[in-house]
């Protein structure tokens, strides 16, 4: 399969970029900031780390290790690089499935009502809604929302979860099974911890709901728009079909086919989009680990990490591809 | 429509049970926000305040400052604290003895004993891991200021080049030169006698017992048999050398710490930048009143902020430009404090030929020549240029301080009546009309300085100097530009900087260990200065600072160091800055806490509780 | 053809939507234009930097010698002026390029399929499966710090969206009765690109640019959320705003004590990603055919 080539072409256009950078730069992943550069001869943590080698030795020595299991350690993470990305991945999960959820079902749900009120007032207020949030920044919007659920409201505070929550999560009894806190929690049969993990799921997801959404309504409008106009459609009509009917039975179906397309491309797209909502809700996952590897140059993270997304991506939009071939009867045929 | 209701039926369901959990309050938990995290748990590594800040509570020294006092001590791990007068300090402070107290367990419940003591300090001396805090134990017992250097010169070669990377040796029958190393130098050095720990140093070194107490963390007292059981060096003079600087990642106690401090360490949630305490309710001491510590790391200013505000936070890190939004927040104090700490700027005297900080490379209007400031008249005029007043007042909020030059205020050898710069545009210009026999007037320069971005006060510092300098003379150019830190660093590092703005932390409250980082030719930021600069510190500086801190009478050292200071403003070194202050919000209900000017961090976990 | 026209005319400017954003561009364009009298730079200095006007780094509220405000000692009225200059650069520049490159290549893929198609796909999908964000931060470290590093990195990773659907639309027509027609005269490769796929495709690869125009002040705003973007002190929205972001909780009791740092920013950058979406989709609505009744 391309897969393995394709990762083999990220990891080497992400090291030949990390390669390009001088020695000193490198060093910044050991000393990370001002206050930790104590010592005259730094020069030794150069040499210990190798980072005047040659850049293909180090590509080398990396490949070598990857093939062993091995992705090396992260600084920033402060765990093998493995390790850090499986832990992390979970909460960046988490937050894009609970995220994709209300964006598909409103997007797609606005989109429709929109195509049936096309041109009218509904159909450019609601479009306008939409675009709005789309064109915010996703760190402003962000932190209004912080702002007015945590600070005036105190409801839903921004981390994982609360500090109790917490410790029973970490405790003997709780068994982890996805590593997601909110299925495990239902597994575990701890309604409260469920809640609780809601609690603060719920200004990430609506920051990343209302930013999204804008762009399944428009493909789903335009696509109900099309569907709206189609030989069938018409003769169902002429048929004397009821309107909602019409609608709902046949126009709707079809007019889904590209929605899931886009769907799963968003999905995939969250994955890897997370960092900013993370930072500000105070999240771990894996969007901020990366952010944070790239500021310090914490090469190891960066492959290890660059890899894994990309692995996600690929497979995610394969999917998406098959999943297509399955949805669309057209497509099957050829 | 359907799917509308259950939206908001869900929501509200949510919105109810939120409601109902609303009010969860820690009594007896510290939640304490600050940015960054923890470096490793291992105190002979350990060289950053985040990773400090909770170690200096899960172990224990031998002997602590009394309360914010920087000139007492009182014992801790000894039972006395060596001096003079007790005897326990002898051979004219070659000799220091410490009596080791009985009874002190570590979390894991072994004993103290002065084998541990013993093994810490061979330990780490044996370690001492590039860019580590070990040189100050290096430097203090055998004047050098590596493990490296030492070996360097007793046995001829550099023990990187007798080690390889892993541990094994380059050449095996090195192995007996090195076994007879530690049996000669290092192991008679510190020993056991009794019930006491002596050190033997190889020449008198005043400030000795200040790198000794709470809060130099690289100081704290290990177990020796739980180190030898999670892999540290075995105690033994065979293949010592395979525990010679490794990797911090690699290092047994990177992650597990067993000291006999207060608290122990419960959990380190490197996902999260969390550190768990949990009180040790078998301390020797007076036990501490909170069951749990969580010392944390929210880098987003704004949700460490809305966290104080909402109380689930107790204490907050807040950087000086944020003041204004905690100062009148219902139920936060504001506590102040000056940490020993300055923040100055330094010229390269030789600038790296290929920095792209030259412009032109000639004094054409269009650059600057390498030597620039290797001309005492370019740099006194920066000095001169720069309006520290309005700083302090303004960009600081008055939380600083004037210092006549890198000592700060706290300090032996810092005295308000030495010769300070003050903000005069006229002198400058003075200044700039002698620079470089008058060609800097004539034709103008152009130079860029650099500032590491995150830190708004050294970027307005570099603004103001911009302003200020370029109103003088139209042909005068300054750019300032913000970059990353990894590209700071590389900068820096390689002399590519024309004039940088760097701070520095007191590791021990002696102004030797500011005099030494800034201006000695081996020091951290002396050497950064240009091949010039180390010309001039190794004619006219080295010397004076190894004597100031060979002698041991402290008013001879104050004097010393006021002499060093005077050379430093009459060749205008550097533009000192400011002593920063700094302030520490906290919730109404924290009691109990006492800024301590030498602790790492914002945090002093000691003897603080939550009471309303 | 007149009818044509006429429909086309009616269709752009009688539509509620298209005049909303015909209009904001309008508008955008004519402050662009204008900047320098609008919000005079000071002598000898670079106009993209907004001046300093104090040393102090608490905001201060909008007052009559500065209309929208002071934040990090800048006049924000100066930034947000300047600062569409700034949004008009930053979308054309990389837009332009980035659509070029993924034309070229993407054309190249398309039309000539097979093998080269392949190859050039597969390096598509590896620019596409490295974390944008994350690649950009690492580039413009290495290309340093400036406004250009980030529209290189903006434009290397950026590419992948023409590309793929310019070779998507140049495969359809392909298959088209006139290609084959060509093809069949004996008419060169090339000639056949240029003069018959590529203007029945390229209205796509229009409307998509102009989506961009607005979506890439939103990734240039992230980008400075992350450290890495323009410079300090540049006219530059996204920059205010990631400024404004440390004070966006307000002061005590107040919530929007500050709302001044955020409001002329951030509806300055809603209403420019407004205009061009509104424009692209009138774009859409008229030349796309598929939409044709």
């Amino acid at each position: 399969m391309f897969i393995p080539l394709t990762l083999f072409g990220i990891s080497l256009i992400v090291f030949s970029m990390i390669g390009m950078l001088s020695p000193y730069q490198r060093l910044a992943t050991f000393i990370s900031n001002p206050d930790r550069l104590k010592s005259e001869n730094v020069d030794q943590l150069i040499d210990m780390y190798g980072l005047n080698d040659p850049i293909i030795v180090q590509y080398v020595r990396w490949l070598r290790n990857l093939f062993q299991g091995n992705l090396g350690w992260s600084y920033v993470g402060k765990t093998p690089v493995l390790q850090a990305i499986v832990q992390r991945f979970p909460y960046t999960l988490e937050l894009t499935l609970f995220s994709a959820i209300p964006i598909i079902l409103i997007g797609t749900w606005m989109g429709v009502v929109s195509a049936l009120h096309h041109n009218r007032p509904l159909d450019h207020s609601l479009r306008i809604f939409a675009v709005i949030g789309w064109s915010f920044p996703d760190f402003v919007f962000g932190l209004f929302v912080l702002m007015i659920l945590y600070s005036t409201l105190g409801l839903f505070p921004p981390g994982n979860l609360s500090i109790w929550a917490e410790q029973v999560v970490k405790s003997v009894g709780f068994k982890s099974f996805t590593g997601m806190v909110t299925i495990d929690s239902l597994l575990n049969g701890r309604l409260d911890v469920f809640i609780d993990s809601l609690r603060h799921l719920f200004g990430p997801v609506l920051t990343l709901t209302y930013v999204e959404l804008a762009y399944i309504l428009r493909i789903t409008r335009s696509s109900m728009l099309e569907v709206l106009r189609r030989d069938y459609v018409r003769t169902a009509r002429a048929k004397g079909l009821d309107e909602k009917v019409v609608i709902n039975k046949h126009a709707k179906k079809n007019a889904m086919i590209p929605v899931a397309t886009v769907s799963g491309q968003t999905i995939v797209g969250l994955l890897a989009g997370t960092v900013i909502v993370e930072a500000i809700f105070n999240r771990t996952g894996l969007g901020s680990f990366m952010a944070l590897a790239a500021q310090q140059l914490d090469y190891a993270s960066i492959m290890g990490g660059t890899l894994f997304f990309g692995l996600i991506l690929i497979v995610g939009n394969l999917l998406v591809d098959i999943s297509y071939a399955y949805i669309d009867p057209r497509v099957r045929l050829e | 429509m359907k799917k509308f209701l259950i939206f908001t039926v869900l929501f509200v369901f949510i919105l109810g049970i939120s409601i109902a959990y609303a009010e969860v309050k820690n009594p007896d938990t510290y939640v304490y926000l600050h940015i960054g995290e923890p470096d490793t748990m291992d105190p002979g590594y350990t060289y950053d305040s985040a990773s400090g800040e909770v170690l200096t509570f899960i172990f224990n020294n031998l002997i602590s400052y009394k309360g914010g006092n920087l000139q007492e001590f009182v014992p801790v791990l000894a039972t006395e604290v060596p001096s003079v007068e007790n005897g326990l300090i002898k051979d004219d402070g070659k000799t220091y003895i410490f009596p080791i107290r009985k009874g002190v367990k570590f979390h894991n419940g072994n004993e103290l004993t002065p084998e541990d003591v013993e093994y810490t300090f061979e330990r780490n001396i044996l370690f001492d891991p590039a860019n580590g805090p070990q040189w100050m134990i290096i430097e203090a017992l055998f004047n050098y200021q590596t493990l490296d250097d030492m070996v360097a010169d007793k046995l001829g070669t550099p023990l990187t080049e007798i080690v390889n990377e892993d541990g094994t040796l380059k050449n095996p029958d090195d192995a007996n030169k090195l076994i007879e190393f530690y049996n000669k130098e290092i192991d008679p050095a510190i020993e056991v006698q009794g019930d006491t720990v002596v050190f033997h140093l190889v020449r008198p070194f005043a400030p000795f017992l200040y790198i000794l107490p709470k809060h130099a963390y690289w100081s704290s007292i290990l177990d020796k048999e739980t180190c030898i059981e999670w892999g540290c060096w075995d105690g033994k003079a065979e293949n010592w050398w395979k525990y010679y600087n490794v990797k911090k990642e690699s290092s047994p106690l990177y992650d597990k710490a067993n000291g006999t401090g207060p608290y122990k360490l419960a959990e380190w949630d490197r996902t999260q930048q969390k550190v768990t305490l949990e009180r040790y309710d078998g301390y020797w001491g007076e036990k501490a009143k909170l069951a749990r510590i969580i010392d944390w790391g929210v880098d987003e200013w704004s949700t460490r902020r809305a966290m104080l505000e909402a109380g689930d936070a107790d204490q907050i890190y807040c950087p000086l430009q944020y003041l204004d939004q905690v100062k009148e927040m219902k139920d936060v104090t504001i506590e102040e404090g000056e940490r020993i700490t300055v923040t100055t700027m330094h010229f390269n005297w030789t600038i790296d030929k290929t920095s792209d900080f030259l412009g032109s490379g000639t004094l054409d209007g269009n650059g600057i020549p390498l030597d620039f400031f290797s001309d005492e008249h370019c740099r006194r005029a920066f000095c001169y240029a720069f309006d520290y007043d309005t700083m302090i007042k303004e960009v600081l909020m008055g939380y600083g301080k004037r210092i006549p030059s890198v000592i700060p205020s706290g300090l032996l050898g810092f005295n308000t009546d030495l010769p300070m710069f003050e903000f005069d545009l006229d002198k400058a210009k003075e200044e700039f009309q002698k620079a470089w026999d008058g060609k800097v007037w004539e034709n103008g320069f152009k130079l860029t300085l650099l500032y590491n971005t995150g830190n708004e006060a050294r970027q307005t510092a570099c603004e103001m100097l911009k302003e200020n300098i370029e109103s003088l003379n139209p042909k005068f150019k300054i750019e300032v530009q913000g970059v990353q830190w990894p590209n700071y660093l590389d900068a820096f590092k390689s002399g590519k900087l024309p004039a940088f703005v760097i701070g520095w932390i007191a590791d021990y409250p002696d102004p030797h260990n500011f005099i030494f980082t800034y201006y000695h030719s081996k020091g951290v930021y002396g050497g950064t200065q240009g091949e010039a600069f180390l010309k001039f510190a190794r004619e006219n500086l080295d010397k004076r600072i190894e004597a100031a801190i060979a002698e041991t009478d402290q008013a001879k050292r104050q004097v010393m160091y006021e002499e060093i200071q005077k050379i430093a403003y009459e060749n205008a070194l550097g533009i000192p800055f400011y002593q920063p202050g700094e302030v520490y919000p906290m919730r109404n209900w924290v009691k109990g806490w006492e800024f301590n000017p030498i602790q790492s961090g914002e945090a002093n976990f000691d003897g603080v509780y939550k009471a309303e | 053809m007149r009818s044509e026209n006429r429909r086309i005319i009616k269709k752009f400017f009688f539509n509620t939507s298209s005049i909303i954003g015909f209009s904001l561009l309008g508008m955008f364009i004519i402050i662009s234009i204008f900047a320098p009298w609008i919000a005079p730079p000071k002598e000898g200095k670079n106009p993209y930097m907004m001046p300093i006007v104090t040393w102090s780094s608490n905001p201060q509220p909008p007052s009559p010698e500065h209309p929208f405000g002071v934040a990090g000692k800048r006049d924000i009225f100066y930034g947000v002026i300047w600062g569409t200059r700034t949004a008009f650069q930053v979308g054309i520049i990389v837009t332009a390029i980035s659509t070029l490159i993924g034309l070229f290549i993407g054309s190249v893929a398309g039309y000539y399929g097979k093998f080269i198609d392949e190859v050039l796909m597969r390096i598509t999908d590896v620019f596409l499966a490295i974390p944008f964000l994350v690649a950009a931060l690492v580039l413009t470290t290495i290309l340093g710090s400036g406004l250009d590093k980030v529209l290189i990195a903006m434009t290397v990773f950026g590419w992948m969206y023409p590309a793929r659907l310019i070779r998507g639309n140049i495969l359809q027509a392909k298959e088209e009765q006139y290609v084959m027609a060509a093809k069949a005269l004996g008419v060169r490769n090339l000639f056949i690109i240029l003069r018959h796929v590529l203007p029945n495709t390229i209205f796509p690869v229009l409307i998509q640019a102009s989506m961009r125009m607005g979506s890439l002040v939103i990734t240039a705003a992230a980008l400075s959320f992350l450290g890495v973007g323009s410079p300090q002190g540049y006219s530059d929205w996204g920059a205010l705003l990631n400024y404004s972001r440390n004070w966006m909780l307000g002061g005590q009791g107040e919530a929007l004590r500050y709302w001044y740092m955020t409001v002329f920013p951030g509806v300055a950058m809603i209403l420019f990603v407004l205009s061009w979406n509104l424009v692209g989709d009138a774009l859409r609505d008229v030349f796309d055919p598929r939409l044709r009744v």
